[in-house]
């Protein structure tokens, strides 16, 4: 956490800027914060469906989480926050006082500046207007399976730091639990480097075995970790994973 | 188009010609096919009734409950000042989750519910001032241009007859001048025969049309796909409409129509289908689509068309139907690498893998399952009208369009690991051994998306369910009997669609909730999609029609037979 981090969050947290701001936007800070000051995964469970406004916030948090989760982690996430923080009007390395409103209205696109010469296709990340209101199709991906159920038998630590993929949790969790059970099975059937191997976290499963975690336990399938990273299509991970595996073996 | 874009007030609205009772007599700019003779050149007044708009005192349970929640809605928006959340309407939602949420009925108490509306500022909402957490819902107060346009208004009852809102106009009263744009663009005429104006399309979609919620995703229609969707028999030339900037004649806003044959509950008219409306990303504050709007639906008056279909998958005033979109993944590596599906705690890619596994050939191949022929083509016409009859808004197909929809989208040159150069459709038929009559058929689109930002995969190549018919929908036995033998049989012949889209080596298979759909999609796999797709009809009145709810005697997906591109 930077201190351009802790100043941006106290000048959101005390400036008027977050009053102009939509619901949607103030869920998105507060999941970025969440992931920079407590991690990409929210630490309790799901809140019911009628607190609403915990149940968002919640959403919110595991959804930047998810995010950013192998793109930059917690790092990705404080620099899209101080970011955000900027345009709305937070100044790096000043003060905490919001700039008027007249250099806020600036830092809005305004139609008329738009350059019909020279028009380019580029995805700005907020460019103007709601990207999916045309008249015609609509674009769709598989919605989330609601995990409800999934929460109720809590996650072990060890494979909850290996799914976030926080850079240097997980080790420095290894090394504060030295004695820990590497090749414990979660809930599921799986241990710490099936989830590794399966979603491709080449750090995590590196530093699981590096540590002594076992490559050819099989889950409930009967695939070892290595059958896993190759069917998921992570042809590096296997190879990382065969050199390990044979170094043990020899 | 932004939200702003396509809600602007316009001091200039489509109304000029408000009020103009008289019969329709205009040129017919469609198809002269038998079966529609009736319609042509006569789409709306004359020939067609007026709605009612009212609901009467026919007071069905259902228009009770709902007139009860409408009357909830009126309350809150004459209730002038914040914060209170009206009584009425506090009552509703725990009528409400009591009947359609049973396991949580329990916590729907008075006060949890007033709390969460408060908190949910649904006061808001319903003024228009916000969105339901941004996502599928257009700022329901905001739609100062839908209010002027022919089309059934938010909270509207349903209507007492179905029918017309505007009559239709005499060619000589429709306004004759197109309306006018900002004076740095241009109104021009697409013509997509001409290879590099069909370019200018294609690259103006796939840089700037519709993207998922994330923008992960984005449509990515291709040349031969434009050319298919938007040359039908009888098509329009003047309803391929474009924008371009002044100076420099770029291509900067898209708009198109196609005529297509309609039967509502009864009510048969030739109406145009609206798609592809697009603005460059950096134009929506121009409040181009709009006018778009406008002038499309002009070109449709000067052709006597003046009813229109359209999708989209916000929320406008009135969605008609909403459909869920389903999704059977073919791909799962890709799929969960580009960010499509997530892997769920409870499993792993390769148990995905092995759910998602397909046989290598199609199960009906013994029974004369095989691709289309030009000789299939008047059986095909036949059986699809035939069943089509099922739902209550269908398209009706003439024999060429038939020909042209699931024919001429093939390709050219010979099948390669299951397509064909510029291939855009997969139809396939089952001709029974004995009899020769086509007994079956199914169909499906393909419609890549690109990934945005992705440096892996450049697109997810989807395929999207088409129509179908069966002939099992028509044998003997009682209602029962007859749709558990559709059910059985609609699921062995899609599992072949998805065995020959897996084949050719798509990604993905997507559905909506509508037509039978509803009867195979959990039996094969498919998987909730986070996006819905609104049906409208314009200046049209109709009750609601069952789409991802079942309404009434509905049930899911029955009240929807048009299948959009």
């Amino acid at each position: 956490m930077s201190e351009a981090f802790h100043a941006a969050a106290a000048y959101l947290s005390s400036s008027t800027a977050l009053s102009s701001v939509s619901d949607a936007q103030k869920l998105e800070l507060y999941g970025l914060f969440k992931c920079v000051t407590v991690g990409l995964n929210p630490s309790t469970s799901r809140p019911s469906f009628f607190d609403f406004a915990g149940r968002a916030k919640w959403d919110a948090w595991q959804k930047a989480g998810k995010e950013w989760s192998g793109q930059g982690g917690t790092s990705g996430a404080e620099s899209l926050y101080i970011e955000r923080a900027k345009s709305l009007g937070w100044v790096e390395s000043s003060s905490s006082a919001p700039r008027s409103s007249t250099d806020k209205k600036a830092a809005v696109p305004v139609a008329d500046d738009v350059d019909l010469d020279n028009l380019d296709d580029s995805d700005e990340p907020g460019s103007v207007g709601g990207p999916r209101s045309n008249l015609g199709n609509s674009v769709s991906v598989l919605a989330a399976p609601d995990e409800d159920d999934e929460d109720d038998v809590p996650m072990p630590e060890l494979h909850r730091l290996t799914l976030s993929a926080e850079r240097g949790s997980l080790e420095a969790y290894l090394k504060a639990n030295p004695t820990e059970n590497l090749n414990a099975k979660d809930s599921f059937g799986y241990t710490a480097l099936h989830l590794a191997a399966d979603r491709g976290l080449h750090e995590e499963a590196l530093l699981l075995t590096s540590r002594g975690a076992d490559p050819h336990i099989q889950d409930e399938d009967g695939f070892s970790a290595v059958d896993l990273a190759a069917a998921a299509g992570h042809e590096r991970l296997v190879k990382l994973l065969n050199g390990e595996a044979n170094q043990k073996e020899a | 188009m932004s939200v702003q874009d396509i809600t602007s007030p316009d001091s200039q609205d489509a109304h000029d010609q408000d009020n103009v009772h008289s019969d329709s007599h205009s040129e017919s700019g469609s198809e002269g096919e038998a079966e529609h003779e009736p319609t042509n050149g006569e789409a709306g007044g004359s020939s067609l009734p007026a709605s009612t708009p009212a609901a009467s005192s026919k007071s069905k349970k259902k228009k009770k409950k709902k007139s009860k929640a409408s009357k909830a809605l009126q309350s809150v928006l004459r209730g002038g000042g914040s914060g209170n959340v009206p009584q009425e309407l506090v009552d509703e939602v725990i009528q409400r989750v009591k009947e359609e949420h049973a396991d949580l009925a329990d916590q729907a108490d008075e006060e949890t519910v007033r709390q969460a509306l408060d908190y949910l500022k649904i006061n808001d909402v319903i003024r228009g001032k916000a969105g339901i957490a941004g996502r599928g819902t257009k700022d329901l107060g905001e739609h100062k241009f839908w209010a002027t346009q022919p089309v059934p208004q938010l909270g509207e009852e349903p209507p007492e007859a179905d029918g017309y809102i505007e009559p239709s106009l005499p060619r000589d009263q429709v306004r004759q001048d197109p309306f006018p744009l900002p004076k740095e663009f241009e109104w021009s005429i697409v013509d997509i025969n001409v290879p590099a104006q069909l370019t200018e399309v294609y690259e103006l979609l796939s840089a700037h049309y519709v993207e998922d919620h994330d923008a992960s995703f984005r449509f990515q229609y291709t040349a031969p796909f434009l050319q298919w969707a938007l040359k039908p028999p009888n098509y329009v030339p003047e309803w391929h409409l474009g924008v371009r900037v002044a100076s420099n004649k770029k291509l900067v806003a898209f708009i198109s129509g196609i005529p297509i044959h309609l039967n509502v509950r009864g009510n048969r008219f030739t109406g145009s289908e609206i798609n592809f409306l697009c603005v460059h990303k950096k134009l929506r504050s121009k409040r181009l689509a709009p006018v778009l709007i406008k002038e499309i639906t002009r070109q449709c008056h000067l052709k006597g068309i003046f009813q229109a279909i359209y999708t989209a998958g916000v929320v406008l005033p009135t969605p008609l139907s909403t459909c869920r979109y389903h999704h059977r993944l073919l791909n799962v590596p890709k799929l969960v690498d580009v960010k499509f599906t997530s892997v769920p705690r409870s499993s792993t890619v390769a148990r995905m893998i092995r759910i998602h596994k397909l046989p290598p050939s199609p199960f009906l191949s013994r029974a004369g399952l095989r691709e289309i022929e030009n000789k299939d083509v008047k059986g095909v016409h036949k059986l699809l009208s035939k069943y089509m009859e099922r739902f209550d808004m269908r398209q009706e197909f003439g024999l060429e369009e038939v020909r042209h929809m699931f024919l001429s989208g093939k390709g050219v040159g010979e099948l390669k690991d299951g397509r064909r150069e510029n291939q855009v459709l997969w139809t396939y038929v089952v001709e029974d051994p004995k009899s020769h009559q086509i007994t079956d058929f199914f169909s499906f689109y393909n419609l890549p998306s690109s990934v945005i930002g992705n440096t892996k995969h450049a697109v997810v190549d989807a395929v999207y369910l088409f129509y179908y018919a069966t002939d099992a929908a028509f044998g003997q036995g009682d209602k029962e009997e007859v749709e558990a033998r559709v059910d059985k049989r609609l699921t062995d012949l899609i599992a072949d669609a998805l065995v020959v889209a897996d084949q050719a080596h798509f990604d993905v298979f997507n559905a909506l909730t509508l037509m039978d759909n509803w009867a195979f999609l959990k039996e094969l796999k498919f998987g909730n999609g986070d996006g819905m797709l609104n049906y409208y009809l314009y200046n049209w009145r109709t009750a609601p029609l069952a789409g991802v709810n079942p309404i009434g005697d509905r049930g899911v997906g029955k009240g929807v037979g048009v299948i959009m591109l």
